[in-house]
């Protein structure tokens, strides 16, 4: 908007004053940069300010430094004027109303929340207790947000659950009982003295699930997930992993209780030997300060990992206190591997007779990701068979029967490897679950 | 531009793409003739090539450029032993401890050089040397294991073998030895999964090739004896096996020649199909031979309940 406008406006406005047009002024101004005017329209304008009207008047207002000003324009009352309310009253010197005033907002909504805003009015978020009758929303954060770096955080809705995963019943149960249990009934666990949280990995061949069952972990749970993508930590210049590291787990110690989930750990706690984007010494020495948190409580926070190779995770990771607890996700069995496929088959145009057990029995030592891709592959035949044929070609066994021709397995060669490691280097059981699957069903 | 195209043949040797690395150094040398460490370089690939006379040529362009590199003596040794030179490998070896008294691996080599000649105390006493330098290494936990071996103590060599494996399982010479150890001991399955396990990490292993032959060998020795003529038949390069067929078509020919000429005519004409069968065998064998050893490779089986 050019002066002559605004001039025009101006003097319209002397001749006859009207609140929508003290409104149209108002914003002209924001718009021309000459915030300071504004209080001269403001008591008029305000009478027709919406909600977001006001919001978005009073944000530039504070940008501009007029807090006094911008605080007039907003309401206590309105939940999202809360933020910017509390942040007018600490620049004017009222801290402690701000402080009181960010802490009802977060409770209101806690997705409000965050570490710089933490800082700012000088919060520390206690552990929050859960209850089983009042669950809190499953808030799955994709990636990091911080202090410093910005639009990292996007929140995931979907979320998943035991039932997405199919068959390994037992470990399931092993983490329900180690892992959820705590969370959902932390005063019964603080009574005796037992710990919420720590770090577990999740360790097997690829494609059998880790990756997947961490997921649904946190979504059985109920707490809050971050997946922390490892490249994201590690592409950054020097000592800003470190940095990020940390900011990562405050921004985990001040949302408890929630799980940090790190996948392929081994890039980021790797052996040097090992790790093909070498992490740095520092940064492996950061993340174990930050997993025994000696100068903070990981009180809540579960730091759960997952790795396609155990060995070359850094044996200093794996002492007590920090990732002390090992599962093994093995490769389905018959079983699991007919009900892996009939899952993937779910919601594609089948025939109902197609025999999924002697398919599971065909491919043994097929990974979850192997059926998922045979499935796909015989959902290419019939699609192909469909364009050929001119009318729709359902799946069905003769696709699978063809498909697995080209299939292929690829766990043994994991087994194969991981065998050498759980006989000859095998430090305080940690392979025990391997070498007691390879004796049950190796042959 | 120079350096960086050296650490890229550095890194590609020792990944094991020593094709590449060779085609890198040539091109290197092509613009800078007098790099001591790309010749020596070069030899390294060459030896582990196996092309024992092209890697000693390398090395004396190498030594004449820069007399005073230890490494450059211990790859002389390494070609020395390979050629059942033992004096000459003993005396590079010495040299390159000389120039640097500290080198394991001079150390490690000398030990090998006394074991060929059954001199085990000496061998022992290199081996000590080596430990002292680098306590908890693998790769001298593995030659007291060999030391052991050659000694016929094998539970002793076991105690070793165990050691270094459980510093690193996936060590290719540490493995191998354990294959060695249990085939000696008749355990034929564990001593097939270990050599399995070498070759499927790295294709081109011969020691591994090697024991996975002996053990076929001992199941059945004309099995055994296949395995082994295809995995030689295999390792040669086309010029070499040019060569093997040049010379077995002569050796051919003359038999049949001197058959006919003493007329034992259908023995004659059973030598021609021979050759001709051999010919034939060059060409379809080797692809055979793969596609049985890839089977053989999938070495973790599933019992039929899982
Ligand atoms: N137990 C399972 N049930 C259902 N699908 C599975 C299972 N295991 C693996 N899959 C399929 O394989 C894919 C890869 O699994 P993922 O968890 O990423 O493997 P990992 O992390 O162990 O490498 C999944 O997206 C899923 O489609
Ligand atoms: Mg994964």
């Amino acid at each position: 908007m050019d002066t002559n406008t605004l001039t025009g406006l101006k003097s319209a406005f002397q001749v006859a004053p009207s609140d929508e047009l003290a409104k149209v002024i108002c914003f002209a101004l924001i718009e021309s940069g000459e915030e300071s005017e504004i209080a001269l329209y403001l008591q008029q304008a305000q009478k027709t300010l919406d909600e977001s009207e006001s919001l978005k008047l009073a944000e530039a207002l504070y940008q501009a430094e007029l807090h006094e000003t911008a605080r007039n324009v907003l309401s206590e009352e309105l939940l999202s004027h809360k933020i910017l309310v509390a942040k007018c009253l600490n620049e004017s010197g009222e801290p402690e109303q701000a402080r009181k005033l960010y802490c009802s907002a977060i409770e209101a909504d806690s997705s409000l929340e965050s570490h710089a805003l933490n800082r700012t009015f000088n919060v520390e978020v206690k552990v929050a207790q859960i209850n089983n009758d009042d669950k809190p929303k499953l808030k799955v954060v994709e990636k990091m947000d911080l202090a410093s770096v910005t639009d990292m955080v996007r929140y995931r809705q979907d979320t998943s659950d035991f039932s997405d995963v199919v068959g390994l019943e037992h470990i399931k149960k092993q983490i329900s009982k180690k892992i959820i249990m705590p969370f959902q009934r932390p005063s019964l666990f603080q009574k005796f003295k037992k710990k919420v949280g720590g770090g577990v990995i999740l360790y097997g061949p690829p494609g059998c699930g880790k990756t997947l069952l961490a997921r649904a972990t946190a979504g059985e749970c109920k707490a809050s997930f971050f997946n922390i993508e490892i490249s994201d930590v590690l592409d950054m210049y020097i000592g800003e992993s470190e940095q990020k590291l940390h900011t990562i787990f405050e921004k985990a110690r001040s949302s408890t209780p929630c799980v940090l989930f790190f996948d392929e750990i081994e890039a980021l706690a790797g052996k040097r030997e090992h790790s093909r984007n070498s992490s740095s010494a520092n940064v492996v020495s950061q993340f174990l300060t930050e997993l025994d948190g000696f100068s903070q409580n990981n009180e809540g926070v579960l730091v759960l990992a997952s790795t396609n190779v155990p060995w070359a995770v850094d044996a200093a990771f794996l002492r007590p206190g920090r990732f002390d607890r090992m599962f093994f996700v093995p490769p389905p069995d018959k079983v699991a591997r007919k009900a892996i496929l009939e899952h993937h088959i779910k919601g594609r145009p089948a025939e109902s007779n197609i025999d999924f057990s002697s398919i599971a029995s065909k491919a043994t030592g097929y990974s979850g990701a192997d059926l998922y891709n045979l499935v796909e592959m015989a959902a290419d035949e019939a699609i192909d068979e469909s364009i050929e044929a001119g009318n729709e070609v359902v799946i069905s066994n003769q696709h699978f029967k063809n498909a697995i021709k080209e299939a292929r397995s690829t766990t043994t060669e994991w087994l194969t490897t991981a065998r050498n490691y759980a006989r000859y280097a095998n430090e305080g059981g940690r392979y025990d679950e391997v070498l007691s699957f390879l004796k049950k069903h190796g042959k | 531009m120079q350096e960086h195209k050296y650490t890229m043949a550095s890194e590609c040797f020792h990944r094991g793409q020593i094709d590449r690395a060779i085609d890198l150094l040539r091109e290197l040398l092509a613009e800078e003739p007098n790099s001591a460490d790309c010749h020596g370089l070069l030899a390294g690939c060459l030896l582990e090539k196996k092309r024992l006379y092209a890697a000693e040529y390398e090395l004396a362009i190498a030594l004449n450029l820069e007399p005073q590199n230890a490494l450059f003596y211990v790859l002389q040794a390494r070609i020395n032993l390979l050629r059942n030179k033992t004096k000459s490998a003993l005396e590079s070896c010495d040299e390159a401890l000389q120039l640097e008294p500290e080198y394991l691996d001079a150390h490690l080599l000398k030990s090998d050089v006394y074991l060929v000649f059954n001199k085990y105390d000496e061998a022992k006493a290199c081996i000590d040397i080596a430990a002292n330098l680098q306590p908890g290494s693998v790769t001298v936990a593995h030659y007291y294991g060999e030391y052991f071996f050659a000694k016929g103590d094998i539970k002793t060599a076991e105690k070793y073998a165990v050691d270094s494996l459980s510093i690193d399982p996936q060590d290719e010479a540490a493995n191998i030895l354990m294959g060695k150890i249990k085939l000696r001991q008749g355990n034929l399955k564990e001593a097939e999964y270990h050599a399995t396990f070498v070759i499927i990490q790295n294709p081109d292993s011969n020691s591994a090739l090697r024991l996975f032959c002996d053990i076929k060998m001992r199941r059945n020795i004309i099995l055994g004896g296949w395995w082994r003529f295809n995995a030689w038949m295999a390792s040669l390069s086309n010029v070499q096996s040019s060569v093997v067929l040049i010379s077995g078509y002569l050796v051919f020919m003359l038999a049949a020649q001197i058959f006919e000429d003493f007329e034992y005519l259908t023995v004659s004409s059973l030598i021609s199909f021979a050759w001709i069968g051999l010919v034939i065998y060059s060409w379809v064998g080797i692809p055979m031979y793969y596609k049985r050893l890839r089977k053989e490779l999938e070495r973790f089986s599933f019992n039929p309940e899982f």
